[in-house]
């Protein structure tokens, strides 16, 4: 379909509907992030609509985000993953938030992008469509105001900074380059406990695999 | 999605959405590790068991001090106790977990774990309560036990593995702690029961949280009552009767979904070890291009990916027999494959043609890295031989500077003479005044005037002037050589022989020598053999005051090349010092005539 006829249809107030306020606050993230990063990581800002945001990352700030209070219905468990087709790690995934993103893809708003590692892994990367640029026109000022507060000092007003390193001691952090008021290490690598009691459960099998 | 319903638990920092709830969950925590007969008696004898001990607490720290009498645990330990076990073939132990956790965490974690010399290990629990629900537990609060025990069993498997295991994870997965397992949940009722199993895929919260714990894309089978469900992550059965035929179905699938896990894990390494490879031929392009570094950055990188395939390859044997010894036990039981959702027999079967084919990529590789090997040793020998062409060029301008440096002493000897008549002539004319004849002396004596006073006077103060003049030589030459010996500790005399010996002579007569440094350059055509040793130690060459000699000769051709006399006396000659070896070679009938 034509992108005019697509954002014909997404400008009417129907399809402004069709989105729920967490995909609207998801949508309006990916945007902030892609350009927040770019700019973090010192990219040309003149390379359009080249940047794509891993979703590594972008699970992160997620996260952050419900911690926050951010999203209506965002919940996150503790999954393992393999990061760069290697070490396996476990982080604070919001399935719910993958569901959405899903949902943004299949109304061609998002795109997304496989990549391989040097390690035979794959990563994947998301960008929003022409669509869902034009979707980011009707985004509402207090959703805008919402995500933005999030990242920037508390104290000084600067735009914070991200970093996140995957290595021997992996670690998430935002940080203030000015002041160290607002500096936040992430818990996104690192799994809530809880109270548990459990008793060992001894398997019949064994008896099939002894010689 | 659903709205928010619960109160905080634990330590979560959000409220949590929970949707499904299971009854009486057990959890299966299943892994493969390299293990093998001996490996098991390895670990067997580190729980005690030949002692007959049935309660070991386990820890994974290191004695390092062997000399201090007592040692000191910091808490973090596992009390096993071993139910059942066969030496090399299997251990069944219950371990109670007792690992430091935040303070108002209670964990009462104990589990059952089993380890077979296939490699299979299986931790598995029931859990009995969660925060306070002790029925129906939620998947949200199970998934957070699932994490702590992921990386709880890898610190208890961790103290009972041995150093050679320990090297394979962390070749395969990098972290030894972090590393996949495939996860079974098996309930016994689910608290929100749909009829139909497709209703639990309703595209929200059901099948989102169904995607928590088995990764996205799952599958499901309906029989009666009973659900199953399978993903990338594991598998979800909720079972009326929990029964050893469907234990059966349940962890053989979690085995061969392990052992793929892990096969996964396996290829992606091989195939890093190729991409490595390829950076090595990147860097033996630099090494031909002369850069030097490379060439002794290569051959360290050769040796280190020789190493780690080595390895590899034996991981792959590990697999190999384990993935036999399963399809073994599995088709010999005739497991139920519930219309082949678990389906084990083909994947398993799948797995073994993997590792088959791996092993073409290894071989090739440490082929390949071989070839490069050689590659890189011939050029390190060319590099070698090109620096010893240069020192030799380097030795011959050193003797030619030599040369021309004795030249010039011999010029300044001569001056050194002139210099020293002048000087006491100075001094004379200084004591006694300038004498002046109207006759020679000679002249005086040939006219007959005879020898007057003066002319005597004369005659001696012009012998005491030659005296003199002889001697300030004598001492000025000896303090020149004094300072000369001083300055040069040894001199060296070479000689190109280029002539036909025996060889078994020469190595007759090497053989007797004291032998101190021995080289042989093997250039594919030609051999050459060069021999160092001390005239010390040379019964013919004793008291000719020759330091060391060397001696090369290509053993291709027979050919003596060079011969060599390292000397600190100035004062010999040359020709003399290298006659006495020369001699003592055509005594000896080492030339052939």
């Amino acid at each position: 379909m034509p992108f005019e006829d697509k954002y014909s249809e997404l400008s009417g107030t129907e399809s402004v509907k069709s989105l729920t306020k967490d995909q609207e606050f998801l949508l309006y993230t990916i945007d902030y992030l892609t350009k927040w990063m770019v700019s973090n990581e010192h990219v040309s800002s003149n390379i359009g609509n080249r940047v794509w945001i891993k979703e590594l990352p972008l699970w992160a700030i997620i996260y952050y985000q419900i911690t926050h209070g951010s999203y209506e219905t965002f919940d996150y468990a503790p999954t393992s993953i393999q990061f760069f087709g290697r070490s396996s790690f476990t982080i604070n995934l919001s399935y719910e938030a993958v569901d959405d993103i899903e949902d943004l893809r299949e109304s061609d708003i998002l795109e997304k992008i496989r990549l391989s590692t040097s390690q035979h892994g794959f990563v994947t990367a998301y960008r929003i469509t022409e669509i869902g640029n034009a979707y980011l026109k009707n985004i509402p000022q207090d959703v805008i105001n919402e995500v933005s507060k999030l990242f920037f000092c508390e104290c000084c007003q600067k735009q914070l900074h991200f970093y996140m390193n995957m290595g021997d001691n992996p670690s998430v952090l935002l940080d203030c380059p000015d002041c160290d008021v607002s500096d936040v290490y992430l818990d996104f690598l690192k799994s809530e406990d809880v109270s548990y009691k459990s008793k060992p459960y001894f398997l019949k099998i064994c008896d099939l695999l002894k010689r | 999605m659903s709205d928010k319903n619960n109160s905080l638990a634990g330590n979560i920092k959000d409220k949590l959405a929970e949707i499904i709830h299971i009854k009486d969950p057990k959890i299966f925590v299943i892994e493969w590790l390299p293990f093998d007969s001996n490996q098991l008696r390895e670990l067997n004898k580190k729980l005690d068991i030949e002692k007959g001990s049935n309660k070991t607490l386990l820890t994974g720290l290191i004695d390092g001090q062997p000399n201090v009498p007592i040692f000191q645990s910091k808490g973090a330990y596992t009390k096993v106790i071993v139910k059942d076990y066969e030496l090399d073939s299997f251990v069944n132990l219950q371990a109670i977990i007792d690992l430091p956790e935040e303070e108002e965490i209670v964990q009462v974690e104990e589990m059952a774990i089993f380890i077979s010399r296939d490699g299979f290990i299986t931790y598995s629990l029931e859990l009995k309560e969660i925060e306070n629900l002790n029925t129906y537990m939620s998947i949200d609060k199970i998934t957070r036990v699932v994490a702590d025990l992921c990386q709880d069993s890898s610190v208890v498997i961790d103290s009972l593995l041995t150093e050679f295991q320990r090297n394979f994870i962390e070749i395969i997965f990098g972290n030894p702690i972090h590393r996949p397992k495939t996860i079974c949940y098996v309930g016994d009722d689910i608290k929100t029961r749909h009829e139909d199993i497709n209703d639990y895929y309703d595209g929200e919260d059901f099948e989102i949280e169904l995607n928590q714990i088995l990764g996205e894309g799952h599958e499901s089978f309906q029989m009666g009552r009973n659900l199953f469900f399978k993903g990338s992550r594991g598998t979800c059965a909720i079972v009326d009767n929990f029964d050893k035929d469907t234990e059966y179905q349940i962890i053989f699938w979690g085995i061969q979904h392990a052992i793929n896990n892990f096969v996964d894990n396996f290829m992606s390494r091989i195939w890093e070890l190729y991409d490595q490879t390829k950076h090595v031929k990147i860097i033996v392009d630099e090494a031909v291009a002369g850069n030097t570094d490379a060439l002794n950055r290569v051959q360290e990188e050769i040796t280190v990916i020789t190493s780690t395939i080595s390895l590899v390859g034996q991981i792959k044997e590990f697999l190999k027999d384990s993935c036999q010894d399963l399809l073994d036990v599995y088709s010999k039981n005739h497991i139920n494959t519930l219309n082949g959702f678990y389906e084990v027999e083909n994947s398993l079967k799948s797995s073994q043609k993997r590792i088959l084919e791996s092993e073409k990529i290894i071989s090739g590789l440490l082929t390949e890295l071989d070839g490069l090997r050689n590659y890189v040793a011939t050029l390190s020998d060319l590099q070698m031989r090109k620096m010893s062409k240069v020192m030799t060029k380097n030795t011959k301008s050193m003797n030619e500077v030599l040369q021309a440096n004795t030249r010039t002493s011999e010029a300044i000897d001569m001056i050194e003479l002139i210099l020293a008549g002048s000087i006491i002539l100075e001094i004379f004319a200084f004591a006694v005044g300038e004498i002046s004849s109207d006759q020679t002396f000679f002249g005086a004596i040939i006219s007959g005037d005879g020898f007057g006073t003066a002319r005597i006077v004369t005659l001696v103060l012009f012998l005491i002037s030659v005296f003199s003049w002889i001697t300030i030589v004598i001492l000025l030459r000896r303090s020149k050589r004094k300072m000369e010996i001083e300055a040069l500790q040894d001199f060296f005399v070479t000689m190109s022989v280029n002539k036909k010996i025996d060889i078994t002579k020469m190595e007759e007569y090497i053989s007797k020598r004291t032998v101190q440094t021995k080289n042989v350059e093997n250039d594919m055509e030609n051999i050459i053999l060069s021999y160092v040793w001390g005239g010390e130690d040379d019964p013919n060459l004793l008291g000719k005051n020759i330091e060391k000699v060397s001696i090369s000769y290509n053993e291709t051709n027979s050919l003596l090349l060079t011969l060599e006399i390292e000397t600190s006396e100035l004062d010999i000659n040359q020709d003399k010092l290298l006659g006495y070896v020369l001699d003592d070679l055509k005594a000896k009938e080492v030339f052939i005539k």
